[in-house]
């Protein structure tokens, strides 16, 4: 396409072109860009805002003249073209161009000291020569960016590379998803409207401070962001390429227990429901600082009730655990890290008990992991709230290739998996990091 | 202040102490006095439930405000007036009684948090 002042006028006879005034004739400048576009206005209109410039830019604008090829000109045969409202822009255009009646024949834009219009050679020539003109420029012909490569792709899955770690991918490769597996969750609920969570739901409750379920049940949302997190790495179906959850064919029975205020009940009306709900797991990334019996009888009843109780140890570092994280009934979760060591946060203590006298009973990615962030897209957490809901997942893939295993079983594989993370000692990390291929063949 | 057969938590023993006549909600575990290492089903929640209200409300001379009973983990969750709540913590089938509103948050914070 031409696009030189010279193929223009050959091309055309007329060409548009930008000059560029004088310093001298450059308005102040006034206020934010935006305000130099408004005042892109018709040269007769510019009389009473330019004043200082007026005398050259009425003389200037003698040398532009109406053309079908100039940009209103060719607004207007569109609007012709596609039948648009003559007022639009044609009934401008025939009107602009009688004798009597002459349109602004370019427009001035005082803040920037520029003139936009179309001319002729001659008008090229007049301009050239007069002594206010510092340059006529073609204008640019403004397009989209391109990429210089365009091909339709299938998202890939992303995994996590808390998933990765533990392996987890390799269980997905066999079919092995949770599917079929219902896992409970209390947390600060869950977005449903999630891409990765919409189809994750088993059921949904909310309950009041007395522990009474919402009738009738909310659809799944959030009150926080930590529900949300918690629940799509746990099932979070993989979307746009991420693929978050670790038993991404699982189905939550999630429940909203801990936002606004600390009621009790409220998370043992969840526990109780999640029973009623045929749940083979809980995650609960929830617990009191320190070590408190409130939640032992709770937990030993869950699993009398062949619920697996999967909980977070806490984020206070070493020498601190959270209840009922630190229960020897609890599968109690610490967080390591991408570089395999177990995050500073993360804690630890020893018991003077004859059983699992050392928490946590194992470490799981809980440092930047990639989950659901309420609202759509996605965000990274660092806690063992993070790293619990990995060993949730892992619970339920195993329990889909065993249906008839029991939760002592099922805990066993997983905490017989465990490695060592090399330089970790052991009252940090206890057994180490699970793998998930090994937890599948002791099953 | 109260003589009470149960585990019960020091927030809710200050929380009678200092309720005057006011209402106090706290949250029971709920055990067959013969057995108390035995987890009751469902059923035998409920009656172990239904048990222990009549024979307070018997010995008080009124009902509780309100009540919530969490079958499947046998938790009976009670709103009354602290001489209700008292008498109640002496049951034998009541083997811990904890505060239902709590000081502390079982919320645990993440240590961080970035875009992706």
């Amino acid at each position: 396409m031409a696009n030189t002042l010279e193929d223009q006028l050959n091309a055309y006879g007329t060409a548009q072109v930008i000059v560029v005034l004088k310093d001298a004739q450059r308005v102040a400048p006034a206020g934010k860009p935006a305000a130099a576009l408004a005042a892109a206005i018709p040269v007769r209109e510019s009389r009473a805002t330019a004043a200082n410039a007026e005398p050259v830019v009425m003389q200037l604008s003698k040398f532009f003249k109406i053309s079908e090829t100039s940009a209103d000109s060719a607004l207007a045969a569109a609007a012709k073209s596609r039948k648009i409202s003559a007022a639009a822009g044609l009934s401008w255009y025939e009107h602009a161009k009688s004798a009597s009646n002459p349109t602004p024949p370019a427009r001035f834009y005082p803040n920037l000291g520029l003139m936009l219009g179309t001319v002729d050679r001659q008008g090229v020539q007049a301009l050239q020569a007069h002594g206010q003109v510092a340059q006529i420029l073609v204008p640019p012909i403004l397009s989209l960016i391109r990429p210089t490569a365009v091909a339709a792709v299938k998202p890939k899955k992303q995994y996590t590379w808390g998933i990765k770690r533990l392996k987890v991918d390799k269980l997905h490769k066999q079919g092995i998803t949770g599917e079929g597996i219902i896992v409970g969750h209390l947390d600060t609920g869950a977005d449903g409207k999630h891409p990765a969570l919409k189809a994750a739901f088993h059921a949904f409750a909310e309950f009041d401070d007395f522990g009474f379920e919402k009738t009738p049940a909310p659809k799944p949302w959030d009150s926080d962001e930590h529900g949300t997190h918690t629940a799509g790495t746990i099932a979070g179906r993989t979307r746009a390429g991420y693929a978050i959850g670790v038993a991404p064919k699982a189905k939550l029975a999630s429940a909203m227990v801990i936002e606004g205020g600390n009621a009790i009940a409220r998370v043992l009306a969840g526990m109780d429901w999640v029973i009623g709900q045929g749940c083979r797991i809980l995650s609960m990334s929830l617990g009191f600082r320190g070590y408190t019996d409130d939640f032992l009888i709770l937990t030993q009843t869950l699993r009398a009730r062949g619920v697996l109780p999967v909980f977070a140890v806490g984020n206070e570092g070493p020498g601190t655990s959270r209840s009922p994280g630190n229960y020897a009934e609890a599968l109690s979760i610490g967080a390591s890290g991408s570089n395999d060591k177990v995050a500073s946060f993360s804690s630890s203590r020893e018991f003077a008990r004859p059983a699992d006298p050392r928490v946590p009973d194992l470490v799981a990615p809980g440092v930047g992991t990639i989950s659901a962030k309420p609202g759509g897209g996605y965000q990274q957490m660092d806690g063992t709230s993070m790293a619990t809901p990995h060993i949730a997942g892992l619970a339920a893939l195993l329990f889909q290739h065993k249906p008839a295993a029991t939760i002592d079983q099922v805990e066993k594989a997983i905490l017989d998996s465990c490695t060592l993370l090399p330089g970790e000692s052991a009252q940090r990390q206890n057994r180490g990091i699970p793998d998930a291929v090994k937890a599948l063949a002791l099953l | 202040m109260f003589d009470m057969a149960a585990n019960v938590h020091p927030e809710l023993i200050e929380q009678l102490a200092n309720a005057g006549e006011s209402p106090v909600q706290a949250v029971l575990q709920l055990r067959a006095a013969h057995d108390q290492q035995q987890i009751p089903s469902p059923e035998e929640s409920a009656k172990l439930a239904d048990d222990v209200l009549r024979r307070v409300q018997n010995e008080v001379g009124r009902p509780p405000i309100r009540t919530n009973l969490l079958r499947n983990i046998s938790s009976l969750i009670v709103e009354a007036d602290p001489e209700f709540l008292g008498s109640l913590l002496k049951q034998p089938e009541v083997v811990y009684a904890q505060p239902n509103q709590r000081r502390e948050s079982l919320f645990i914070p993440p240590k961080g948090k970035r875009p992706a």
